[in-house]
């Protein structure tokens, strides 16, 4: 009982902002299995599905190879995201914590110091995508939207996954209810020529195994990324029952039902799928714009709720929220300096030495402990800095730069399994 | 069942109803229309707004509690409504 009402008092005392960045969430604060699916698919959401549809449908390819490659893809994601998934609900912790399992404390302030440097590029990117849509839908000022996309992401991201959820609380249901029935009647009215024409907008795939490793290879690096959200799942079960649904609602229905809006709005004149464009000519400027701003919000504020995890575990004794405001105003400076683009080029050369965290995560919490090695073998033995991942992490890293460059398919998935390996 | 969670569960019921209504206007009365016209706008934005509440009564309802701002409850299994004090 006094153990339950200091527990209650230290609740009390760390207010809405915090979101149990430090310690292990509390039983009381878990969530249930289909608010998890929403966060997850709100970070799947993003404008992104809206371009990959525009990809889709102008790629000559039948739809039946299309819906094919997603979930074949898809199927061998739901793998990592269940596996890594669990030991987020395992542990409770966030993934910048997890590291600390791999890497020992100091090891892994190098892992997230890398992962602030190359995911803030995309989440900056994220801020940059909704100014531009407020812009293009309101006319307001460029120079000013930026910082109404700001405000925005920030009263989302404030308090981690409090604010999070009850944006997807209400934005999951319009996406997966009245978007897909939009979805479904332009379905009825697209120019279905517009599938195997090639349009310029579309996407090359050579091979049938080519679309599945461009299924694959975007989501595979995001799987290490679950404990974040999945450290508030109550059981294993829970974790299994969020990512399934998200990722075959989210990743499959949702990226294949927006092939039929890109191949209604786009024509051949397009070069370039933009989501702004195929939203607005399907739902007009303001379900449109209230629709691609919500799809990319969704996902940028997840963007700054990891970052500001990553932060934490650099330095423990300023509050997740603080970090949130920093990045986000570092993110404002970025856009304003005008350097976003050159910045985005770096992180996207940086994108090739993610994929192989997930395949050492795997072999640490399920391999490794069937070795007789236990997942706190480094506290243990008191190793701040353990080096030895570090040489896997880097092997892996150039078998994916080698492969992505020789066009070989899944180069992330032969990374991930290389680190798999080598670690255990 | 403390007044708490009674007062809870009347604002997820009219969420949903709400849900339901914005799904007819957004969801199925947009079938009788043709894209880019008057009717399609006003029937895609009402359902908008009209679904869009409902969904954060049915699903976001810890909005409405005191404690969630305070930080001491959210939503979750076994602990879906907050206590009365």
């Amino acid at each position: 009982m006094t153990n339950l009402l200091s527990s209650e008092s230290s609740k009390e005392k760390k207010g809405f902002l915090y979101d149990w960045e430090t310690e292990r969430v509390p039983e009381t604060m878990t969530r249930p299995w289909w608010n998890l699916a929403y966060i997850e698919m709100g970070l799947f959401a993003s404008g992104f599905g809206i371009m990959m549809g525009g990809l889709f449908a102008g790629s000559n390819w039948p739809w039946y190879s299309i819906l094919s490659w997603l979930i074949i893809g898809n199927l061998i994601l739901l793998v990592f995201y269940i596996l890594i998934g669990s030991i987020g609900a395992k542990e409770r912790v966030a993934t910048p914590y997890i590291a600390e399992k791999i890497f020992g404390p100091y090891g892994a302030k190098v892992f997230n110091v890398l992962l602030l440097i190359g995911i803030l590029a995309w989440s900056a990117l994220g801020v940059h995508q909704i100014a531009l849509a407020i812009t293009t839908f309101t006319g307001i000022d460029p120079n000013i939207t930026p910082v109404i996309a700001i405000i925005l992401v920030l009263l989302s991201s404030i308090a981690g996954y409090k604010t999070i959820a009850i944006l997807s609380e209400i934005a999951i249901p319009f996406f997966y209810i009245l978007v897909l029935m939009w979805a479904i009647y332009f379905g009825f009215k697209v120019n279905w020529n517009a599938w195997g024409l090639n349009q310029p907008w579309g996407g090359y795939w050579p091979t049938f195994w080519s679309g599945v490793t461009f299924v694959v290879g975007l989501n595979i690096m995001a799987s290490f990324l679950c404990p974040n959200w999945s450290r508030y799942a109550k059981s294993t079960k829970d974790v299994v029952k969020a990512s399934t649904t998200a990722i075959f609602t989210g990743m499959v229905l949702l990226s294949f039902m927006m092939s039929t809006f890109a191949a209604y709005a786009l024509t051949p004149q397009d070069t370039f799928a933009d989501p702004s464009v195929i939203l607005t000519r399907c739902l007009g400027p303001l379900v449109g714009g209230i629709g691609i701003v919500l799809l990319i919000w969704t996902t940028a504020d997840n963007d700054f709720w990891y970052l500001s995890l990553s932060a934490v575990q650099l330095y423990p004794k300023i509050a997740r929220w603080i970090y949130n405001i920093v990045l986000l105003l570092g993110s404002l400076i970025i856009i304003y300096a005008g350097v976003l683009y050159r910045y985005i080029d770096f992180a996207s050369m940086l994108v090739v030495i993610w994929s192989a965290i997930p395949g050492m995560l795997i072999a640490h919490y399920y391999v490794l402990p069937r070795m007789g090695v236990h997942v706190d073998v480094l506290k243990m033995r008191n190793i701040k800095f353990n080096v030895i991942p570090f040489v896997p992490w880097a092997i892996a890293t150039v078998i994916a730069y080698y492969m992505s460059r020789e066009g070989l398919p899944f180069p992330e998935l032969a990374a991930s399994m290389t680190a798999l390996i080598l670690y255990s | 069942m403390g007044k708490k969670a009674q007062r809870l569960k009347m604002i997820r019921r009219a969420g949903v109803i709400l849900m339901f209504l914005g799904f007819l206007i957004g969801g199925l009365l947009i079938f009788t229309t043709e894209p880019g016209t008057t009717l399609f706008v006003v029937y895609s934005g009402v359902g908008t707004l009209v679904f869009s509440l409902g969904a954060l009564m049915t699903f976001g309802y810890e909005v409405f509690v005191s404690e969630f701002w305070k930080g001491t409850w959210v939503p979750g299994p076994g602990h879906e409504y907050p206590d009365d004090p």
